[in-house]
Protein backbone atom coordinates (compact mmCIF):
# COMPACT_ATOMS: atom_id res chain seq x y z
CA UNK A 1 0.00 0.00 0.00
CA UNK A 2 1.16 3.09 -1.28
CA UNK A 3 1.92 6.09 1.85
CA UNK A 4 -0.67 8.50 0.32
CA UNK A 5 -3.47 5.57 0.46
CA UNK A 6 -2.17 4.45 3.71
CA UNK A 7 -2.84 7.75 5.44
CA UNK A 8 -6.08 8.27 3.97
CA UNK A 9 -7.14 5.03 4.50
CA UNK A 10 -5.55 5.20 8.60
CA UNK A 11 -7.52 8.49 8.88
CA UNK A 12 -11.26 7.22 7.66
CA UNK A 13 -10.53 4.10 9.94
CA UNK A 14 -10.87 1.88 6.77
CA UNK A 15 -9.54 -2.22 7.99
CA UNK A 16 -7.23 -4.10 5.56
CA UNK A 17 -5.76 -3.26 2.44
CA UNK A 18 -8.42 -5.53 0.56
CA UNK A 19 -11.12 -2.71 1.64
CA UNK A 20 -8.48 0.14 0.29
CA UNK A 21 -8.06 -1.16 -3.14
CA UNK A 22 -12.12 -1.18 -3.64
CA UNK A 23 -11.99 1.61 -2.93
CA UNK A 24 -8.79 3.25 -4.99
CA UNK A 25 -10.56 0.87 -7.97
CA UNK A 26 -13.75 3.20 -7.03
CA UNK A 27 -12.06 6.15 -7.16
CA UNK A 28 -10.08 5.62 -10.34
CA UNK A 29 -13.98 4.47 -12.31
CA UNK A 30 -14.92 7.65 -11.38
CA UNK A 31 -12.22 9.68 -11.89
CA UNK A 32 -11.76 11.08 -8.56
CA UNK A 33 -8.57 11.20 -7.02
CA UNK A 34 -8.47 11.75 -3.07
CA UNK A 35 -5.81 13.82 -0.61
CA UNK A 36 -4.71 15.02 2.44
CA UNK A 37 -2.81 17.88 3.72
CA UNK A 38 -1.59 18.73 7.13
CA UNK A 39 -1.50 22.29 7.69
CA UNK A 40 1.73 22.11 9.92
CA UNK A 41 3.95 20.47 7.90
CA UNK A 42 2.50 21.41 4.85
CA UNK A 43 2.52 17.65 3.97
CA UNK A 44 0.25 16.18 0.75
CA UNK A 45 -0.66 12.81 -0.16
CA UNK A 46 -2.28 12.19 -3.08
CA UNK A 47 -3.80 9.15 -4.37
CA UNK A 48 -2.90 7.31 -8.38
CA UNK A 49 -5.75 9.36 -9.71
CA UNK A 50 -4.94 12.67 -8.61
CA UNK A 51 -1.59 12.45 -9.70
CA UNK A 52 -2.95 11.51 -12.96
CA UNK A 53 -5.39 14.32 -12.66
CA UNK A 54 -2.74 16.68 -11.78
CA UNK A 55 -0.49 15.47 -14.70
CA UNK A 56 2.41 14.35 -11.94
CA UNK A 57 4.28 11.53 -12.12
CA UNK A 58 3.69 9.38 -8.99
CA UNK A 59 7.22 9.07 -7.79
CA UNK A 60 7.27 12.97 -6.92
CA UNK A 61 6.92 13.80 -3.63
CA UNK A 62 4.09 16.21 -3.45
CA UNK A 63 3.33 19.44 -1.95
CA UNK A 64 1.27 22.05 -1.92
CA UNK A 65 3.20 24.30 -3.84
CA UNK A 66 3.93 21.26 -6.23
CA UNK A 67 0.25 21.05 -7.13
CA UNK A 68 -0.17 24.24 -6.93
CA UNK A 69 2.20 24.87 -9.89
CA UNK A 70 -0.23 22.83 -12.38
CA UNK A 71 -3.01 24.98 -11.29
CA UNK A 72 -3.62 27.40 -14.40
CA UNK A 73 -1.70 30.88 -13.20
CA UNK A 74 -5.45 32.70 -13.52
CA UNK A 75 -6.63 30.40 -10.61
CA UNK A 76 -3.80 29.87 -8.52
CA UNK A 77 -4.40 32.74 -6.03
CA UNK A 78 -7.63 31.57 -5.30
CA UNK A 79 -6.93 27.84 -4.78
CA UNK A 80 -4.17 29.16 -2.31
CA UNK A 81 -6.81 31.35 -0.91
CA UNK A 82 -9.01 28.89 -0.05
CA UNK A 83 -6.86 26.15 1.44
CA UNK A 84 -5.24 29.15 3.65
CA UNK A 85 -9.04 29.35 4.65
CA UNK A 86 -9.58 25.80 5.38
CA UNK A 87 -6.87 26.08 7.40
CA UNK A 88 -7.98 29.36 9.24
CA UNK A 89 -11.69 28.82 9.79
CA UNK A 90 -11.89 25.41 9.62
CA UNK A 91 -14.41 26.04 6.68
CA UNK A 92 -15.49 23.39 4.21
CA UNK A 93 -14.13 23.76 0.38
CA UNK A 94 -15.85 23.56 -2.93
CA UNK A 95 -13.99 25.01 -6.17
CA UNK A 96 -13.61 24.55 -10.01
CA UNK A 97 -10.13 25.43 -11.08
CA UNK A 98 -8.34 24.61 -14.19
CA UNK A 99 -5.64 22.46 -14.51
CA UNK A 100 -2.63 23.57 -16.94
CA UNK A 101 -0.70 20.51 -18.33
CA UNK A 102 2.29 20.25 -19.81
CA UNK A 103 1.43 19.92 -23.42
CA UNK A 104 -0.86 22.78 -22.58
CA UNK A 105 -4.22 21.28 -22.98
CA UNK A 106 -6.61 22.61 -19.94
CA UNK A 107 -8.54 20.32 -17.30
CA UNK A 108 -11.81 22.06 -15.21
CA UNK A 109 -11.19 20.25 -11.95
CA UNK A 110 -13.80 20.52 -9.26
CA UNK A 111 -12.17 20.38 -5.61
CA UNK A 112 -14.04 19.75 -2.62
CA UNK A 113 -12.43 19.15 0.53
CA UNK A 114 -12.96 19.49 4.29
CA UNK A 115 -10.91 19.82 7.34
CA UNK A 116 -10.88 17.48 10.88
CA UNK A 117 -8.53 17.07 13.51
CA UNK A 118 -6.53 14.14 13.42
CA UNK A 119 -7.67 11.77 16.72
CA UNK A 120 -4.24 11.51 17.89
CA UNK A 121 -2.58 14.45 17.47
CA UNK A 122 -4.96 17.09 17.30
CA UNK A 123 -3.21 18.16 14.28
CA UNK A 124 -5.45 20.02 11.31
CA UNK A 125 -5.79 18.50 7.94
CA UNK A 126 -7.60 18.46 5.12
CA UNK A 127 -9.16 15.91 3.24
CA UNK A 128 -10.52 15.76 0.24
CA UNK A 129 -11.50 14.69 -3.44
CA UNK A 130 -10.40 16.18 -6.72
CA UNK A 131 -12.49 15.41 -10.19
CA UNK A 132 -12.05 15.20 -13.46
CA UNK A 133 -15.11 17.23 -14.71
CA UNK A 134 -13.45 18.48 -18.30
CA UNK A 135 -16.02 16.45 -20.34
CA UNK A 136 -18.81 18.20 -19.00
CA UNK A 137 -17.07 21.40 -19.50
CA UNK A 138 -16.32 21.16 -23.13
CA UNK A 139 -19.85 20.13 -24.16
CA UNK A 140 -21.08 23.49 -21.93
CA UNK A 141 -18.44 25.52 -23.81
CA UNK A 142 -20.04 24.30 -27.16
CA UNK A 143 -23.50 25.08 -25.96
CA UNK A 144 -22.11 28.06 -24.98
CA UNK A 145 -20.45 29.03 -28.26
CA UNK A 146 -23.14 28.06 -30.32
CA UNK A 147 -25.71 29.92 -28.59
CA UNK A 148 -23.14 33.12 -29.62
CA UNK A 149 -23.42 32.00 -33.06
CA UNK A 150 -26.96 31.76 -33.00
CA UNK A 151 -27.07 35.26 -31.39
CA UNK A 152 -24.83 36.62 -33.21
CA UNK A 153 -26.28 35.28 -36.30
CA UNK A 154 -29.82 36.34 -34.87
CA UNK A 155 -28.33 39.91 -34.74
CA UNK A 156 -27.13 39.51 -38.19
CA UNK A 157 -30.39 38.91 -39.39
CA UNK A 158 -32.08 41.29 -37.67
CA UNK A 159 -29.44 44.52 -38.46
CA UNK A 160 -30.06 42.80 -42.64
CA UNK A 161 -33.61 43.78 -42.63
CA UNK A 162 -32.67 47.08 -40.99
CA UNK A 163 -30.52 48.06 -43.80
CA UNK A 164 -32.02 50.60 -45.58
CA UNK A 165 -32.79 52.35 -42.64
CA UNK A 166 -29.23 52.06 -41.47
CA UNK A 167 -27.86 53.62 -45.13
CA UNK A 168 -30.48 55.95 -44.84
CA UNK A 169 -29.16 57.20 -40.98
CA UNK A 170 -25.59 57.34 -42.21
CA UNK A 171 -26.81 58.82 -45.49
CA UNK A 172 -28.88 61.85 -43.76
CA UNK A 173 -25.78 63.26 -41.96
CA UNK A 174 -23.37 62.86 -44.97
CA UNK A 175 -26.06 64.89 -47.11
CA UNK A 176 -25.68 67.36 -44.68
CA UNK A 177 -21.83 67.65 -44.39
CA UNK A 178 -21.62 67.69 -48.00
CA UNK A 179 -24.08 70.39 -48.24
CA UNK A 180 -23.01 72.38 -45.71
CA UNK A 181 -19.26 72.22 -46.84
CA UNK A 182 -19.91 73.37 -50.43
CA UNK A 183 -22.23 76.18 -48.88
CA UNK A 184 -19.38 77.15 -46.80
CA UNK A 185 -17.33 77.67 -49.73
CA UNK A 186 -19.24 79.66 -51.60
CA UNK A 187 -20.10 81.79 -49.21
CA UNK A 188 -16.15 82.68 -48.36
CA UNK A 189 -15.92 82.52 -52.40
CA UNK A 190 -18.86 85.18 -52.81
CA UNK A 191 -17.47 88.83 -52.87
CA UNK A 192 -17.51 90.03 -50.12
CA UNK A 193 -17.19 87.58 -48.29
CA UNK A 194 -19.89 86.27 -45.78
CA UNK A 195 -18.27 84.81 -43.13
CA UNK A 196 -21.15 84.91 -40.53
CA UNK A 197 -23.02 82.39 -43.03
CA UNK A 198 -19.53 80.47 -43.51
CA UNK A 199 -18.91 79.73 -39.73
CA UNK A 200 -22.50 78.47 -39.59
CA UNK A 201 -21.80 76.58 -42.36
CA UNK A 202 -18.79 74.89 -40.98
CA UNK A 203 -20.15 74.24 -37.52
CA UNK A 204 -23.62 72.88 -39.04
CA UNK A 205 -20.96 70.28 -41.25
CA UNK A 206 -18.94 69.00 -37.88
CA UNK A 207 -21.80 68.02 -36.19
CA UNK A 208 -23.48 66.52 -39.04
CA UNK A 209 -20.38 64.58 -39.41
CA UNK A 210 -19.85 63.72 -35.80
CA UNK A 211 -23.95 62.66 -36.22
CA UNK A 212 -22.86 60.05 -38.73
CA UNK A 213 -20.16 58.87 -36.20
CA UNK A 214 -22.20 58.12 -33.64
CA UNK A 215 -24.76 56.33 -36.10
CA UNK A 216 -21.40 53.87 -36.99
CA UNK A 217 -20.46 53.97 -33.54
CA UNK A 218 -23.66 52.18 -32.49
CA UNK A 219 -23.59 49.73 -35.23
CA UNK A 220 -20.07 48.47 -34.89
CA UNK A 221 -21.44 47.57 -31.09
CA UNK A 222 -24.14 46.03 -32.82
CA UNK A 223 -21.96 43.92 -35.69
CA UNK A 224 -19.28 42.86 -33.51
CA UNK A 225 -19.26 39.17 -32.54
CA UNK A 226 -18.15 40.43 -28.92
CA UNK A 227 -17.51 38.49 -26.28
CA UNK A 228 -19.96 38.60 -23.17
CA UNK A 229 -18.58 41.72 -21.07
CA UNK A 230 -20.33 42.66 -18.50
CA UNK A 231 -20.06 46.76 -18.03
CA UNK A 232 -21.85 49.50 -16.48
CA UNK A 233 -25.20 50.08 -18.10
CA UNK A 234 -27.46 52.94 -18.29
CA UNK A 235 -30.83 51.34 -18.95
CA UNK A 236 -33.10 54.41 -20.37
CA UNK A 237 -29.65 55.82 -22.66
CA UNK A 238 -29.28 52.33 -24.09
CA UNK A 239 -33.17 52.41 -25.12
CA UNK A 240 -32.95 55.18 -26.40
CA UNK A 241 -29.86 53.94 -28.10
CA UNK A 242 -31.95 51.44 -29.38
CA UNK A 243 -35.12 53.46 -30.46
CA UNK A 244 -32.60 56.06 -32.59
CA UNK A 245 -31.45 52.59 -34.23
CA UNK A 246 -34.74 52.10 -35.36
CA UNK A 247 -36.62 55.60 -35.14
CA UNK A 248 -37.10 55.28 -39.20
CA UNK A 249 -38.49 52.15 -39.44
CA UNK A 250 -40.85 52.79 -37.21
CA UNK A 251 -42.11 55.78 -38.62
CA UNK A 252 -41.80 54.04 -41.88
CA UNK A 253 -44.54 51.34 -40.64
CA UNK A 254 -46.64 54.04 -39.59
CA UNK A 255 -46.37 53.15 -35.85
CA UNK A 256 -46.34 55.74 -32.88
CA UNK A 257 -43.64 55.51 -30.89
CA UNK A 258 -44.40 56.71 -26.59
CA UNK A 259 -41.88 56.29 -24.63
CA UNK A 260 -42.31 56.05 -20.10
CA UNK A 261 -38.69 55.58 -18.93
CA UNK A 262 -38.48 55.80 -15.40
CA UNK A 263 -36.00 58.69 -14.19
CA UNK A 264 -33.06 57.79 -11.28
CA UNK A 265 -32.92 53.92 -12.46
CA UNK A 266 -29.94 52.67 -11.11
CA UNK A 267 -27.23 51.59 -13.47
CA UNK A 268 -26.73 47.81 -13.90
CA UNK A 269 -23.87 45.15 -14.69
CA UNK A 270 -24.36 43.22 -18.26
CA UNK A 271 -23.81 43.07 -21.21
CA UNK A 272 -24.77 46.44 -23.23
CA UNK A 273 -24.98 44.22 -26.72
CA UNK A 274 -26.98 41.47 -25.43
CA UNK A 275 -29.23 43.84 -24.15
CA UNK A 276 -29.62 46.04 -26.85
CA UNK A 277 -30.16 42.70 -28.61
CA UNK A 278 -33.10 41.73 -26.82
CA UNK A 279 -34.82 44.87 -27.16
CA UNK A 280 -34.05 44.96 -30.79
CA UNK A 281 -35.92 41.22 -31.22
CA UNK A 282 -38.72 42.75 -28.86
CA UNK A 283 -39.56 45.94 -30.48
CA UNK A 284 -38.81 44.70 -33.72
CA UNK A 285 -41.46 42.22 -33.00
CA UNK A 286 -43.81 44.47 -32.52
CA UNK A 287 -43.73 46.29 -35.51
CA UNK A 288 -43.97 43.79 -37.56
CA UNK A 289 -47.10 42.30 -35.69
CA UNK A 290 -48.49 45.87 -35.83
CA UNK A 291 -47.58 46.37 -40.10
CA UNK A 292 -48.41 42.63 -40.79
CA UNK A 293 -51.53 42.62 -39.14
CA UNK A 294 -52.73 46.48 -40.61
CA UNK A 295 -54.43 47.49 -37.18
CA UNK A 296 -54.97 51.46 -36.58
CA UNK A 297 -53.87 53.22 -34.95
CA UNK A 298 -50.43 51.19 -34.55
CA UNK A 299 -49.26 52.32 -31.16
CA UNK A 300 -45.82 50.91 -29.45
CA UNK A 301 -44.79 51.93 -26.01
CA UNK A 302 -41.53 51.08 -24.37
CA UNK A 303 -41.59 51.55 -20.53
CA UNK A 304 -38.98 51.49 -18.32
CA UNK A 305 -39.08 50.79 -14.33
CA UNK A 306 -37.47 49.93 -11.21
CA UNK A 307 -38.86 47.67 -8.73
CA UNK A 308 -37.08 44.77 -6.82
CA UNK A 309 -35.07 44.65 -10.14
CA UNK A 310 -35.12 46.69 -13.16
CA UNK A 311 -38.11 45.71 -16.05
CA UNK A 312 -38.54 46.99 -19.43
CA UNK A 313 -41.80 46.34 -21.21
CA UNK A 314 -42.76 46.53 -25.11
CA UNK A 315 -46.23 47.14 -25.76
CA UNK A 316 -47.86 47.03 -29.22
CA UNK A 317 -51.98 47.88 -30.07
CA UNK A 318 -51.40 44.89 -32.52
CA UNK A 319 -53.63 41.35 -32.60
CA UNK A 320 -52.15 40.13 -29.35
CA UNK A 321 -50.61 36.12 -29.17
CA UNK A 322 -53.97 33.74 -29.14
CA UNK A 323 -53.47 32.58 -25.59
CA UNK A 324 -53.20 28.62 -26.81
CA UNK A 325 -49.38 30.21 -28.03
CA UNK A 326 -48.49 32.18 -25.08
CA UNK A 327 -46.39 29.48 -23.81
CA UNK A 328 -45.24 28.82 -27.11
CA UNK A 329 -43.99 32.48 -28.19
CA UNK A 330 -40.20 31.93 -27.03
CA UNK A 331 -39.52 28.34 -28.64
CA UNK A 332 -36.99 27.80 -30.64
CA UNK A 333 -37.99 27.84 -34.34
CA UNK A 334 -41.72 29.14 -33.67
CA UNK A 335 -42.41 31.84 -35.78
CA UNK A 336 -45.81 33.07 -36.92
CA UNK A 337 -44.13 35.35 -39.37
CA UNK A 338 -43.55 33.31 -43.46
CA UNK A 339 -39.99 34.68 -43.97
CA UNK A 340 -39.42 34.58 -39.68
CA UNK A 341 -36.45 32.45 -38.81
CA UNK A 342 -38.51 32.04 -35.38
CA UNK A 343 -35.15 32.31 -33.69
CA UNK A 344 -35.70 36.19 -32.17
CA UNK A 345 -37.69 35.47 -28.64
CA UNK A 346 -35.47 32.18 -28.32
CA UNK A 347 -32.29 34.03 -28.39
CA UNK A 348 -33.55 37.19 -26.17
CA UNK A 349 -34.93 33.98 -23.39
CA UNK A 350 -31.73 32.51 -23.67
CA UNK A 351 -30.10 36.12 -23.40
CA UNK A 352 -32.09 37.66 -20.26
CA UNK A 353 -32.00 34.48 -18.45
CA UNK A 354 -28.25 33.90 -18.64
CA UNK A 355 -28.45 37.80 -17.22
CA UNK A 356 -30.22 36.10 -14.32
CA UNK A 357 -33.38 37.53 -15.46
CA UNK A 358 -36.94 36.76 -16.80
CA UNK A 359 -38.73 37.16 -19.83
CA UNK A 360 -42.48 36.31 -20.30
CA UNK A 361 -45.54 38.03 -22.20
CA UNK A 362 -48.83 39.21 -21.43
CA UNK A 363 -51.50 39.44 -23.89
CA UNK A 364 -55.36 39.40 -24.32
CA UNK A 365 -56.81 38.50 -27.71
CA UNK A 366 -57.29 42.03 -29.98
CA UNK A 367 -55.76 44.05 -27.30
CA UNK A 368 -52.45 43.58 -28.37
CA UNK A 369 -49.27 42.08 -26.35
CA UNK A 370 -46.63 43.42 -24.04
CA UNK A 371 -43.35 41.38 -23.70
CA UNK A 372 -41.91 42.07 -20.20
CA UNK A 373 -38.26 41.43 -19.02
CA UNK A 374 -36.26 41.92 -15.88
CA UNK A 375 -32.95 42.30 -14.92
CA UNK A 376 -31.71 41.82 -11.60
CA UNK A 377 -29.66 45.03 -9.10
CA UNK A 378 -28.16 42.92 -7.57
CA UNK A 379 -24.90 42.05 -8.50
CA UNK A 380 -24.61 45.60 -9.60
CA UNK A 381 -21.85 47.94 -8.87
CA UNK A 382 -24.33 50.15 -8.07
CA UNK B 1 -42.76 93.97 -65.13
CA UNK B 2 -40.78 94.47 -61.73
CA UNK B 3 -38.45 91.09 -61.27
CA UNK B 4 -39.68 89.27 -57.70
CA UNK B 5 -37.19 87.43 -56.23
CA UNK B 6 -37.79 83.68 -57.07
CA UNK B 7 -38.62 81.19 -53.63
CA UNK B 8 -37.49 77.71 -52.99
CA UNK B 9 -39.37 75.52 -50.75
CA UNK B 10 -37.40 73.07 -49.33
CA UNK B 11 -39.36 70.03 -47.14
CA UNK B 12 -37.07 67.42 -45.62
CA UNK B 13 -38.05 65.80 -42.36
CA UNK B 14 -34.41 65.60 -41.40
CA UNK B 15 -33.10 69.05 -39.91
CA UNK B 16 -29.35 68.42 -41.21
CA UNK B 17 -30.23 68.35 -44.67
CA UNK B 18 -32.67 71.34 -44.24
CA UNK B 19 -30.15 73.35 -42.38
CA UNK B 20 -27.47 72.43 -45.21
CA UNK B 21 -30.03 73.09 -48.36
CA UNK B 22 -31.15 76.29 -46.28
CA UNK B 23 -27.75 77.38 -46.31
CA UNK B 24 -26.22 76.00 -49.83
CA UNK B 25 -29.42 77.54 -51.84
CA UNK B 26 -29.40 80.99 -50.22
CA UNK B 27 -25.66 81.40 -50.71
CA UNK B 28 -26.89 80.66 -54.77
CA UNK B 29 -28.87 83.89 -54.00
CA UNK B 30 -32.44 82.27 -53.69
CA UNK B 31 -34.85 83.02 -51.23
CA UNK B 32 -35.15 79.77 -49.12
CA UNK B 33 -38.08 78.22 -46.65
CA UNK B 34 -38.03 74.97 -45.28
CA UNK B 35 -40.43 73.09 -43.75
CA UNK B 36 -40.24 69.73 -41.76
CA UNK B 37 -43.69 68.15 -43.65
CA UNK B 38 -45.52 68.16 -46.77
CA UNK B 39 -48.40 69.26 -44.23
CA UNK B 40 -46.24 72.04 -43.08
CA UNK B 41 -45.85 73.29 -46.64
CA UNK B 42 -49.48 73.10 -47.51
CA UNK B 43 -50.52 75.23 -45.07
CA UNK B 44 -48.01 78.15 -46.14
CA UNK B 45 -50.05 80.96 -48.65
CA UNK B 46 -48.88 80.50 -52.25
CA UNK B 47 -46.02 82.90 -53.55
CA UNK B 48 -46.93 85.12 -56.23
CA UNK B 49 -42.97 84.38 -57.79
CA UNK B 50 -41.21 82.22 -59.25
CA UNK B 51 -40.92 79.04 -57.29
CA UNK B 52 -39.87 75.48 -57.01
CA UNK B 53 -39.53 72.53 -54.82
CA UNK B 54 -36.64 70.56 -53.62
CA UNK B 55 -38.82 67.56 -51.74
CA UNK B 56 -37.66 64.40 -50.17
CA UNK B 57 -39.08 61.22 -51.20
CA UNK B 58 -39.83 59.57 -47.95
CA UNK B 59 -41.76 61.97 -45.05
CA UNK B 60 -43.65 60.81 -42.32
CA UNK B 61 -46.92 61.73 -42.91
CA UNK B 62 -48.23 62.79 -46.54
CA UNK B 63 -44.85 61.18 -48.79
CA UNK B 64 -43.47 63.24 -51.15
CA UNK B 65 -44.81 61.10 -54.11
CA UNK B 66 -48.37 62.24 -52.16
CA UNK B 67 -47.93 65.72 -51.63
CA UNK B 68 -46.68 65.89 -55.84
CA UNK B 69 -49.87 63.81 -56.71
CA UNK B 70 -51.95 66.42 -55.01
CA UNK B 71 -50.50 69.64 -56.26
CA UNK B 72 -50.63 67.97 -59.46
CA UNK B 73 -54.38 67.38 -58.80
CA UNK B 74 -54.76 71.14 -57.37
CA UNK B 75 -53.41 72.24 -60.79
CA UNK B 76 -50.60 74.27 -58.77
CA UNK B 77 -47.25 74.88 -61.20
CA UNK B 78 -44.64 74.20 -58.96
CA UNK B 79 -41.63 72.14 -60.68
CA UNK B 80 -40.17 69.65 -58.49
CA UNK B 81 -36.11 68.57 -57.76
CA UNK B 82 -36.76 65.39 -55.78
CA UNK B 83 -34.37 64.38 -53.14
CA UNK B 84 -34.15 60.81 -51.33
CA UNK B 85 -32.13 58.62 -49.31
CA UNK B 86 -32.32 55.54 -50.84
CA UNK B 87 -33.16 56.37 -55.10
CA UNK B 88 -34.82 53.66 -56.32
CA UNK B 89 -35.91 53.07 -60.42
CA UNK B 90 -39.50 52.70 -60.31
CA UNK B 91 -40.03 55.73 -57.72
CA UNK B 92 -37.77 57.84 -59.83
CA UNK B 93 -39.53 56.81 -63.12
CA UNK B 94 -43.13 57.56 -61.51
CA UNK B 95 -41.82 60.57 -60.21
CA UNK B 96 -40.27 62.10 -63.45
CA UNK B 97 -43.76 60.90 -65.22
CA UNK B 98 -45.22 62.97 -62.90
CA UNK B 99 -43.50 65.82 -64.62
CA UNK B 100 -40.52 65.99 -61.81
CA UNK B 101 -37.39 68.19 -62.85
CA UNK B 102 -34.89 65.94 -61.11
CA UNK B 103 -34.54 62.93 -59.12
CA UNK B 104 -31.37 63.11 -56.76
CA UNK B 105 -30.00 60.64 -54.56
CA UNK B 106 -28.58 61.59 -51.32
CA UNK B 107 -25.82 62.97 -50.97
CA UNK B 108 -25.76 64.64 -54.27
CA UNK B 109 -22.86 66.97 -55.43
CA UNK B 110 -23.99 70.49 -54.72
CA UNK B 111 -23.74 71.51 -58.82
CA UNK B 112 -26.42 69.09 -59.78
CA UNK B 113 -28.99 70.16 -57.22
CA UNK B 114 -28.17 74.08 -58.24
CA UNK B 115 -28.36 73.21 -61.95
CA UNK B 116 -32.09 71.65 -61.10
CA UNK B 117 -33.30 74.18 -59.13
CA UNK B 118 -32.06 76.49 -61.80
CA UNK B 119 -33.89 74.60 -64.32
CA UNK B 120 -36.92 74.60 -62.19
CA UNK B 121 -37.13 78.00 -61.50
CA UNK B 122 -36.73 78.70 -65.34
CA UNK B 123 -39.53 76.45 -65.99
CA UNK B 124 -41.35 78.46 -63.67
CA UNK B 125 -40.48 81.63 -64.57
CA UNK B 126 -41.59 80.49 -68.26
CA UNK B 127 -45.20 78.81 -66.67
CA UNK B 128 -45.23 82.52 -65.07
CA UNK B 129 -44.67 83.94 -68.68
CA UNK B 130 -46.95 82.02 -70.16
CA UNK B 131 -49.98 82.72 -67.67
CA UNK B 132 -49.13 86.41 -67.95
CA UNK B 133 -49.24 86.14 -72.05
CA UNK B 134 -52.21 83.84 -71.95
CA UNK B 135 -54.63 86.43 -69.66
CA UNK B 136 -53.64 89.34 -71.76
CA UNK B 137 -54.39 87.75 -74.82
CA UNK B 138 -57.73 86.32 -73.01
CA UNK B 139 -58.73 89.87 -72.07
CA UNK B 140 -58.44 91.10 -75.55
CA UNK B 141 -60.38 88.11 -77.04
CA UNK B 142 -63.23 89.20 -74.76
CA UNK B 143 -63.42 92.81 -76.57
CA UNK B 144 -64.18 90.78 -79.83
CA UNK B 145 -67.79 90.41 -81.12
CA UNK B 146 -69.60 87.33 -81.35
CA UNK B 147 -68.96 87.08 -85.34
CA UNK B 148 -65.43 88.77 -85.15
CA UNK B 149 -64.70 84.81 -82.98
CA UNK B 150 -66.26 82.83 -85.38
CA UNK B 151 -63.79 84.85 -88.17
CA UNK B 152 -60.94 84.55 -85.59
CA UNK B 153 -61.29 80.92 -85.34
CA UNK B 154 -62.25 80.08 -88.46
CA UNK B 155 -58.61 81.75 -89.69
CA UNK B 156 -56.65 80.24 -86.83
CA UNK B 157 -57.60 76.98 -88.47
CA UNK B 158 -56.24 77.98 -91.81
CA UNK B 159 -59.66 78.91 -93.75
CA UNK B 160 -59.34 81.45 -96.59
CA UNK B 161 -60.96 84.66 -96.83
CA UNK B 162 -63.52 83.19 -99.63
CA UNK B 163 -64.12 80.01 -97.85
CA UNK B 164 -64.91 81.94 -94.86
CA UNK B 165 -67.40 84.18 -96.28
CA UNK B 166 -68.98 80.79 -97.87
CA UNK B 167 -69.03 79.28 -94.59
CA UNK B 168 -70.47 82.17 -92.24
CA UNK B 169 -72.77 83.30 -95.62
CA UNK B 170 -71.22 86.73 -95.95
CA UNK B 171 -69.40 88.52 -98.51
CA UNK B 172 -65.52 88.17 -99.10
CA UNK B 173 -65.03 92.09 -98.43
CA UNK B 174 -66.93 91.41 -95.06
CA UNK B 175 -64.49 89.39 -94.02
CA UNK B 176 -61.93 90.89 -94.84
CA UNK B 177 -63.36 93.90 -92.42
CA UNK B 178 -64.20 91.58 -89.96
CA UNK B 179 -60.13 90.18 -89.86
CA UNK B 180 -58.62 93.49 -90.00
CA UNK B 181 -60.91 94.17 -86.62
CA UNK B 182 -59.73 90.90 -85.14
CA UNK B 183 -56.24 91.68 -85.56
CA UNK B 184 -56.51 95.13 -84.50
CA UNK B 185 -58.29 94.42 -81.50
CA UNK B 186 -55.91 91.06 -80.79
CA UNK B 187 -52.48 93.79 -81.15
CA UNK B 188 -51.55 90.89 -83.83
CA UNK B 189 -48.63 92.72 -85.89
CA UNK B 190 -49.18 89.59 -88.17
CA UNK B 191 -50.94 85.70 -89.30
CA UNK B 192 -48.68 84.07 -87.56
CA UNK B 193 -48.94 86.05 -83.66
CA UNK B 194 -52.82 85.53 -84.15
CA UNK B 195 -52.26 81.63 -84.70
CA UNK B 196 -50.17 81.54 -81.96
CA UNK B 197 -52.70 83.69 -79.74
CA UNK B 198 -55.54 81.43 -80.62
CA UNK B 199 -53.25 78.42 -79.82
CA UNK B 200 -52.72 80.38 -76.38
CA UNK B 201 -56.30 80.03 -75.78
CA UNK B 202 -57.25 76.93 -76.74
CA UNK B 203 -54.80 75.30 -74.62
CA UNK B 204 -56.12 77.73 -71.61
CA UNK B 205 -59.52 75.99 -72.75
CA UNK B 206 -58.17 72.68 -72.41
CA UNK B 207 -56.33 72.98 -69.46
CA UNK B 208 -59.26 74.48 -67.55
Amino acid sequence: MEPAAEALHGDVDLEGSGRASYLDEALRLSATGAFAWRARTGALFLTDETYRILGVSPGTAPTLALALTRVHPDDRAEVQRAFERVAADGAGLDLEVRVLLEDGTVRHVRVLARPRRQAATEELEVVGAVRDVTGGHTSEDAVRKMRAELSHKGRISALGTLTASIAHEVNQPLAGVLMNSSACVRWLQASPPNLAEALEAAQRAARDGARAGDVIGRLRALFTRAPVAAAPVDLNSLIEEVLALLRRELQLAGVSLHTELAADLPTILADRVQLQQVLLNLIMNAMESLRLSGVEPRDLTVISRAEHELEVSVTDSGPGVAPELVDQVFEPFFTTKEAGMGIGLSISRDLVESMGGRIWVESSPGAGATFRFTVPCSGAGS
Amino acid sequence: MPAVQPIVFVVDDDPSVRSGLDSLLRSAGWRVETFPSAAAFLARQPEDAPSCLVLDVSLPGLSGMQLQDQLNDAQVELPIVFITGAGDIPTSVRAMKAGAMEFLTKPFHDADLLAGVERALARSRDTRREATTRAEVRQRFETLSARERQVLELVVAGRLNKQIAIELGVQEVTVKAHRGRVMRKMQAPSLADLVRMGELLKRRVAGA
